[in-house]
């Protein structure tokens, strides 16, 4: 026990696998242990005395300095950036997705703070995978089910038409022919009648089927509704967008299947961060506004990217069932959001003005 | 002789269209809604062809020509389907249909397959007689050589299995092959396929 006891705590410091870097209350690095340097890339002289703030990318250092004033205002062990990706920047540039700890540290003269880093960038690779193949996946069974829906609706209209065009034919042939036998023109034209019919019962069926699962419309706060989809769609593959969101406070709620809204937003989302991605627009630079506002009594919500915008024969478009601008998309998106929308008792345009990014906005009832 | 359609589809309407259709022709027609109640009803010899829908519920269409097949009838097969599948066409010709007709089909286009189809059958069941008849003035022994024969078996081996001599044997197959007309062992041997003779 002797021996613990005359263990140092620089000896300790150095000896834990982990990188740590202690700081002092000015926010300057009071010590850094081997894995610390070898992680940011420095020798152990060259690390003490610096700002942590020197550690991170230029984004990050105005607020983090505040941020470091309200911890040392109220220190408590905590992981750091709950909210949001951390990354450390390496003496030779390099930014390392990051997982901080932080732990005060009471001395007689000062309080310091325990810093533990670890390295995330292999966790994020796979987790880049993952998303990605999360996206493929979703996009294969997309594909399927408009494969299926489409060959279904083929069979259903076919069989009547095939019918028909036989039937008509009998009738054409007999008259050309002059030798027309009363029962086959009957059973010719009565069987006409009974397949336009049948087409007509099985696109309603059809119609009926498609619009199914009795719409469960109830009252929900909109402005939530929006963080819940930007957080989905942040998160889904489709991700590395700036939201600049604008959602006016003290929204009533609004009357609507929150399933329907998010899926509406997500889609809107993510078909602005596809466009400016496809115009070149750099992963930091993607932006998108998204708005809510009372207007009479529906609410509207406006999604408006930054990118090119649309030319205006694609905008006559836009909303057609398989017109797609994507080379590997099915043109289904805002025709089934529109739908979606419109099932919810409002409306879903895009806005005629064509500035700067394409907008769209769509409105839903108060509750 | 006469001419028979009969037509498997299990969608009455496209059934009874085609149906009246061919009938308005003068050609006897026979339909059936299913796959399995072709087969049941039982063909009589007659000159005939069969329009087949691919796509069917329970035994579908490329089924029923596997069956028909296995079966030894020689009864044309036109197929219908609802859609141009090509690689499905292409398997469907290589087993031996007819035409393959997308729905909806013209009357043009389903009298020239009918018509084609019946005449197929009329020569198929004309090769038929013929080979049949060959066969008509073997005697009951020339037969069994025969099967023997195209079987592959050896005189030796025919000799020793129908307890005959060996000589025998040879005066037996020189008889059948005049009898048949035929050139040679490889000629005997698409005789007795033809005429579906079964090996012993």
């Amino acid at each position: 026990m002797e021996e613990l006891e005359s263990l140092s705590f620089q000896a300790l410091f150095e000896a834990i696998a982990d990188a740590l870097l202690l700081i002092a209350d000015d926010g300057r690095v009071a010590l850094a242990n081997p894995p610390a340097c070898q992680l940011l890339n420095y020798t152990p002289d060259q690390l003490v005395g610096l700002t942590v703030e020197q550690l991170m990318p230029d984004c990050y250092r105005g607020e983090h300095v505040q941020h470091r004033q309200q911890f040392s205002e109220h220190p408590e062990q905590r992981p750091m950036g709950k909210s949001r990706e951390l990354f450390a920047l390496t003496r030779d540039g390099r930014e390392l997705p990051v997982e901080v700890s932080l732990s005060p540290l009471r001395f007689k003269s000062c309080t310091y703070i325990l810093a533990g880093l670890q390295d995330i960038t292999e966790r994020k690779i796979f987790e880049q995978q993952y998303r990605e193949q999360r996206a493929d996946m979703e996009s294969l069974l997309k594909q399927q089910v408009a494969a299926q829906t489409v060959s279904v609706i083929a069979h259903e209209l076919n069989q009547p038409l095939a019918a028909i065009s036989a039937y008509s034919e009998v009738a054409l042939h007999a008259l050309r022919n002059g030798t027309v036998n009363p029962q086959h023109l009957s059973r010719a034209l009565e069987g006409c009648v009974a397949q336009v019919q049948r087409a007509g019962k099985s696109l309603h069926e059809l119609l009926n089927f498609l619009q199914n699962g009795e719409l469960l419309a109830e009252p929900m706060e909109l402005n939530s509704v929006v963080q819940t989809a930007l957080t989905m769609a942040m998160d889904d593959g489709y991700g590395g967008f700036q939201p600049v969101v604008e959602l006016e406070p003290g929204l009533p709620p609004v009357l609507a299947n929150g399933l329907h809204v998010q899926k509406v937003l997500i889609n809107l989302l993510r078909n602005g961060v596809e466009a400016m991605r496809y115009a070149g627009v750099a992963a930091n630079d993607i932006a998108i506004r998204v708005k809510t506002a009372a207007c009479g009594t529906m609410a509207q919500i406006t999604v408006q990217d930054s990118g090119p915008g649309l030319d205006a024969e694609t905008a006559q478009r836009i909303f057609d069932p398989f017109f797609t601008t994507k080379a590997q998309g099915f043109g289904l998106g805002l025709a089934i959001s529109r739908a979606l929308i419109e099932a919810n008792g409002g409306q879903l345009w895009l806005d005629p003005v064509m500035g700067a990014g394409a907008t769209f906005h769509f409105t839903l009832p108060f509750a | 002789m006469m001419k028979q359609v009969f037509i498997v589809d299990d969608d009455p309407a496209v059934l009874d269209s085609l149906a009246l259709m061919i009938e308005q022709e003068g050609i006897a027609v026979q339909a059936f809604g299913s796959a399995e109640a072709f087969l049941a009803a039982g063909l009589g010899a007659e000159i005939a062809c069969l329009i087949a829908d691919i796509r069917m519920p329970g035994m579908d269409g490329m089924q029923l020509q596997k069956v028909l097949t296995e079966q030894g009838t020689m009864l044309p097969v036109i197929f219908l389907t609802g859609h141009g599948d090509i690689p499905m066409s292409v398997r469907a010709i290589k087993a031996g249909a007819v035409d393959f007709l997308t729905k909806p089909v013209t009357r043009e286009k389903l009298l020239s397959s009918v018509l084609a189809a019946l005449q197929e059958a009329e020569q198929r069941l004309e090769h038929d007689r013929q080979a049949m008849q060959r066969l008509a003035h073997l005697t009951e022994r020339e037969l069994e050589v025969m099967k023997l024969a195209v079987m592959g078996h050896a005189n030796k081996e025919i000799a020793r299995r129908l307890g005959i001599s060996h000589r025998t044997v040879e005066i037996h197959k020189s008889k059948l092959m005049h009898k048949t007309g035929a050139a040679s062992l490889l000629d005997l041997a698409h005789i007795a396929q033809e005429c579906g003779l079964k090996s012993i």
